[in-house]
């Protein structure tokens, strides 16, 4: 039967996500926090071991010639996946508190448009109808194509852009066309940390230390109290395997253990939009995405007429039939804000079909009000 | 410095149109490349601009990475464009300098040449906005509008100032004069355009290639240039290696660079020597162990210059594997990095250093520290929000004359806080606060960073960055504090904050870069005006602490540090050492929660049973405990769970640290 099953996901170790760039001798590694392409493929390795599926058997089939112009969907099929667990779609991962299957509340990159101003929160607005300022700002302010509104701050104080996190409740106000109140916004460090390691290097042909070779990484070490939350949808049957058991997330056989939350967050991804008037709306992205290295995506493209994106997060990943990295890629982040007209869908995922799935590129939408 | 150079390529449009005075921010006078270029495009005489600038004056990027020029409207939109597209040609231009240098030298650009275009093209992104003024000027409300009540409101207060004036004294212009500071809102209405123009943040495009090479190692974001397969992109890169080499620019052992990490590497040599007419061998930025051990060298009596020339080039990793305590022979296969390193160093320099060690008897210092200062509220104080009041931008008599007007008006309360309000921004005070911080940056810190044996690596406004050896570190940290305060630049009410990042020379210097970042960030986060430290142990505890310039209140500008630098000698030359400091910290969590005096008398009692201790040192160290205690009551943001005492311990074991130039006891 299919359902939406929510997941509290707890680290049983510090975690270290690469996004597969280079770690030298002498060069400091920080982990980031996980890609939700990450999580989809724990999540996905664990239940198709679990229905014993032979993972080698897949990573040798994709280095064979035969399999080149094949996705890695249609690759797992033909080799016997069990089509439920092919078919799941998984949303998130995104950092959450609360105790073992409680989630009390769940925290996203802070939406671009708001800005602090010591203890004042403010946010950015598009400049549309007509008038003085409207005319002013649309004839000075050089958009990119397919933008019709500059977004504009109409307190010039000293404000910075808001760093950090807000929780579900802060998300909400923002898509109601407010500002979240100061106990919404988390800072990063009130959530996680990093935990140091230096480690040697060893010579592979004699086990000897390497004389000068260091390599030092900052492993993500979560805050008591603090998970990830993420979604299933899906065969619950296929699912269910993945509850109260360890599965390998955080690099090097490290393993992290998911529960099956109580009660699903805000009611679950599915209704954390906030209904809109009309056919204009704010689109705010909650996982990062990638549309070909594009800024706006296609989907919301012809709708689209302002938007505050951040600088793109660039992701690689492995790629398990070569054994080597994958093309680096401009995601947009999560935090992007789109101001829309004209679009009907309330939240969904701007993605590729295959990377929606794993739960890039999901957004939420809202009321664009002022 | 190549940022800093396209920007200036960007300035040449508006320089070459109008000419220097057109620029509000930088100040041009004595900027070395405006310099450069009045001397090579305009044909001035050296000696009208007091000489040629040096290769090392060139070399320093003066020019921080946007600029303000109020130009004719009518030609606005023309000079921005041409702005951006001089300084995008600029950056095609040393791009295809480069290529063409390896193309010459590795050929068969088709094996190596694939995500070349695709990620020079992608790499900057430059803007330019243009605020047409006079559509503010003819609509006062328009202006209003777009910044806001709060900006209003300062400025509103100054503007009263006239009411005070007895109607038969006022000038005429005054009817006429908009009533709020027209200068500083539109600085502010141009800030938030270009900033409306940046909401969507520019997006590199990703390699054409389906099966791409591994990362670069200096800018892991981008893909390596050459064979995608990896025996033939090894095969690739050792040819590289040996070849790629002009003007004493070269790849090191076991880099492999994207197209970007290429240009940065060699676009010195190949374009910006013969632009500026120098000999890349001129240059002599140093590298990372050659300034750590800078002063060591000196008192050896190695001439770093004199050794590169008989030698034709330096590699400051020599210094560390001519001078390695012990040598490992089991690898013989030669794959060790330092026997490799130690096989390049000449054999008379190897000797030199190995003998000047026993001489000195210590090695040269392996660690090095690199500075990140900044000024406090540069925006506020470009936009105006800080600086004189009214009151002191009065001549006396006219201040005089508003005290006895308002007395006469028995509005003296309303006068007194209206003479103390911060003066709006005026385009003089604009080009002085831009001079201010150009003189700063083009002689003060260049200046300074040398006086203490260290290499800067970008000097712009109020931004600093410079590589510095240990033992100078807090030092010159401390000078250039002093020197942004002083009368001739910023003056006593400007505030700076700054992060030291002490590294090992083989470590990495992005991440030593980015830890003096976050230094930086953390000593503002504590209130501004402090130094924030960060400690990068090879391979022990990352330590992190913040720390005033001054301290208490009253005292000279940087005598905190100047107190813990005093003490720095105690650690190197005293036989105290600072073990009673590791067993004080031990201690910290039971001593935090008792009255300071206690952790004061346990402090005490730790110094006075150490061997070697004499009675000033307590007495020293618990001067700057309290002045350290008093700082951090008063201070920001501070660590939950963190107390005064342990943050003071890390500070002391970190300044002992830096004493023995990272020597780990």
């Amino acid at each position: 039967m299919s359902a939406v099953t929510g997941l509290r996901i707890d680290t049983l170790d510090v975690l270290f996500f690469r996004g597969s760039r280079p770690i030298g001798p002498n060069a400091a590694a920080e982990s980031g926090l996980p890609h939700p392409q990450t999580l989809a493929g724990a999540l996905r390795a664990t239940l198709l071991e679990a229905h014993g599926f032979d993972l080698r058997a897949f990573a040798n089939a994709r280095r064979k010639p035969a399999s080149e112009g094949l996705g890695a969907r249609e690759l797992l099929a033909s080799l016997g996946a069990p089509q439920g667990v092919l078919d799941l779609r998984v949303r998130g991962p995104w950092l959450c508190r609360g105790e073992r299957q409680r989630v009390e509340t769940v925290f996203f990159a802070a939406p671009r448009t708001l800005y602090r101003d010591g203890d004042v929160l403010t946010r950015s607005w598009p400049a549309r109808g007509g008038g003085a300022v409207g005319n002013f700002l649309r004839a000075s302010v050089e958009l990119q194509e397919g933008l019709s509104m500059p977004l504009w701050r109409h307190d010039a104080g000293d404000e910075v852009a808001l760093s950090g996190l807000v929780t579900l409740d802060g998300l909400r106000r923002v898509l109601e066309g407010a500002v979240p109140q100061a106990r919404e916004v988390v800072a990063p460090g009130a959530l996680y940390g990093f935990d140091r390691r230096v480690g040697i290097g060893i010579d592979g042909a004699t086990s000897t230390v390497k004389k000068g070779v260091l390599y030092a990484v900052s492993l993500l070490a979560l805050c008591p109290g603090v998970g990830f939350y993420a979604e299933v949808e899906g065969d619950e049957r296929a699912a269910s395997a993945l509850f109260e058991r360890p599965f390998r997330f955080g690099g090097e056989g490290r393993k992290a253990m998911a529960r099956r939350v109580d009660q699903l967050p805000g009611g679950g991804f599915a209704r954390w939009s906030v209904p809109a008037k009309g056919d204009a709306r704010a689109v705010i992205t909650v996982t990062p995405g990638w549309d070909g290295d594009r800024a706006i995506p296609s989907k919301l493209g012809p709708a689209v007429r302002a938007a505050s994106v951040a600088r793109a997060a660039l992701h690689s990943g492995f790629d398990v039939a070569r054994g080597g990295p994958r093309n680096t890629r401009s995601l947009i982040p999560a935090g992007s804000v789109y101001f829309i007209e004209g679009m009907t869908e309330t939240q969904g995922s701007f993605a590729a079909p295959d990377d929606a799935a794993a739960g890039e590129g999901l957004f939420v939408t809202g009321a664009w009000t002022r | 410095m190549l940022l800093s150079y396209l920007t200036f390529q960007a300035m040449v449009p508006v320089l070459e149109s109008l000419g220097p005075t057109a620029f509000v921010y930088p100040a041009c006078r004595g900027v070395p490349a405006v310099d450069q270029w009045l001397l090579d495009a305009c044909k001035i005489p050296a000696s009208v601009l007091g000489g040629r600038p040096s290769v090392d004056r060139l070399l320093v990027p003066a020019i921080p990475n946007r600029f303000v020029a109020i130009v004719p409207s009518e030609h606005a939109k023309a000079l921005g464009d041409e702005a951006v597209t001089a300084a995008r040609d600029a950056w095609e231009k040393i791009a295809g300098k480069v290529y063409d240098h390896i193309s010459d030298t590795l050929g068969d650009d088709a094996a190596w040449a694939g995500a070349w275009d695709a990620q020079v093209k992608g790499y900057w992104e430059f803007r330019s906005a243009v605020l047409p003024r006079k559509a503010l000027q003819e609509n006062p409300a328009l202006r209003r509008e777009l910044l806001g009540d709060r900006f209003f409101g300062r400025a509103e207060v100054v503007s009263k100032l006239r009411d005070y004036i007895d109607p038969s004294h006022r000038p005429g212009y005054l009817a006429e004069q908009d009533p709020v500071s027209r200068w500083g809102g539109d600085l502010a209405i141009l800030a938030k355009i270009a900033d409306a123009q940046r909401e969507v943040a520019h997006f590199s495009k990703g390699s054409p290639q389906s099966m791409v090479p591994p990362k670069c190692t200096l800018m892991g974001d981008f893909e390596q240039i050459g064979p995608a397969e990896f025996s033939a992109s090894q095969r690739f890169w050792e040819h590289a290696q040996g070849s790629l080499k002009v003007g004493g620019f070269r790849l090191r052992r076991g880099e492999r660079l994207s197209a970007i990490g290429l240009i940065k590497r060699f676009w010195v040599p190949t374009h910006l020597a013969s632009e500026w007419s120098f000999k890349p061998t001129e240059t002599r930025l140093d590298d990372t162990a050659t300034v750590a051990a800078r002063v060591w060298l000196r008192e050896a009596g190695i001439d770093v210059d004199q050794e590169r020339r008989k030698n034709r080039e330096w590699n400051g990793q020599w210094i560390l594997s001519a001078t390695a305590d012990e040598r490992d022979t089991s690898d013989e296969d030669g794959d060790d990095p330092l026997d490799l390193l130690e096989a390049d160093c000449p054999l008379e320099l190897g000797n030199t250093l190995r003998e000047a060690k026993k001489r000195l008897k210590r090695a040269p210092p392996r660690y090095l520290a690199v500075l990140h200062f900044d000024g406090d509220h540069l925006g506020r104080w470009l936009k105006g929000e800080l600086g004189p009041t009214v009151r002191a931008c009065l001549h006396p008599k006219t201040l005089a004359y508003f005290v006895e007007r308002g007395r006469a008006l028995g509005r003296e309360r309303d006068l007194e806080a209206l003479l103390g309000t911060v003066r709006p921004l005026s385009p003089v005070r604009h080009a002085s606060l831009s001079d201010a911080l150009l003189r700063f940056s083009v002689d003060a810190v260049p200046r300074i960073v040398a006086d203490h044996d260290g290499e800067l690596v970008y000097a712009g406004g109020d931004d600093v960055i410079a590589l510095l050896p240990l033992e100078r570190a807090l030092a010159c940290a401390n000078a250039i504090r002093r020197a942004y305060s002083e009368e001739a630049y910023m003056g006593r009410n400007a505030t700076a904050s700054a992060g030291l990042s002490v590294m090992h020379a083989r470590s990495s210097l992005r991440g030593a870069l980015d830890a003096a970042r976050a230094a930086e960030k953390a000593a503002k986060g504590a209130g501004r005006d402090a130094l924030g430290l960060a400690v990068l142990r090879r391979s022990g505890e990352h330590a992190r602490v913040v720390m005033p310039w001054t301290g208490e209140k009253g005292d000279a500008v940087g005598a905190f540090v100047e107190a813990l630098d005093a003490q720095r000698a105690r650690f190197v030359e005293g036989e105290a050492g600072d073990r009673w400091v590791y067993k004080l910290r031990a201690e910290t969590a039971v001593l935090r929660g008792l009255e300071d005096d206690a952790f004061r008398a346990e402090m005490r009692r730790l110094i006075g049973r150490t061997e070697g201790a004499d009675a000033t040192l307590a007495t020293q160290i618990e001067s700057l405990a309290e002045r350290y205690a008093s700082w951090w009551r008063t201070r920001k943001d501070a660590p939950a769970g963190e107390s005064w005492q342990e943050s003071f311990c890390v500070l002391v074991q970190s300044a002992s640290f830096m004493a023995r130039g990272g020597d780990e006891r």
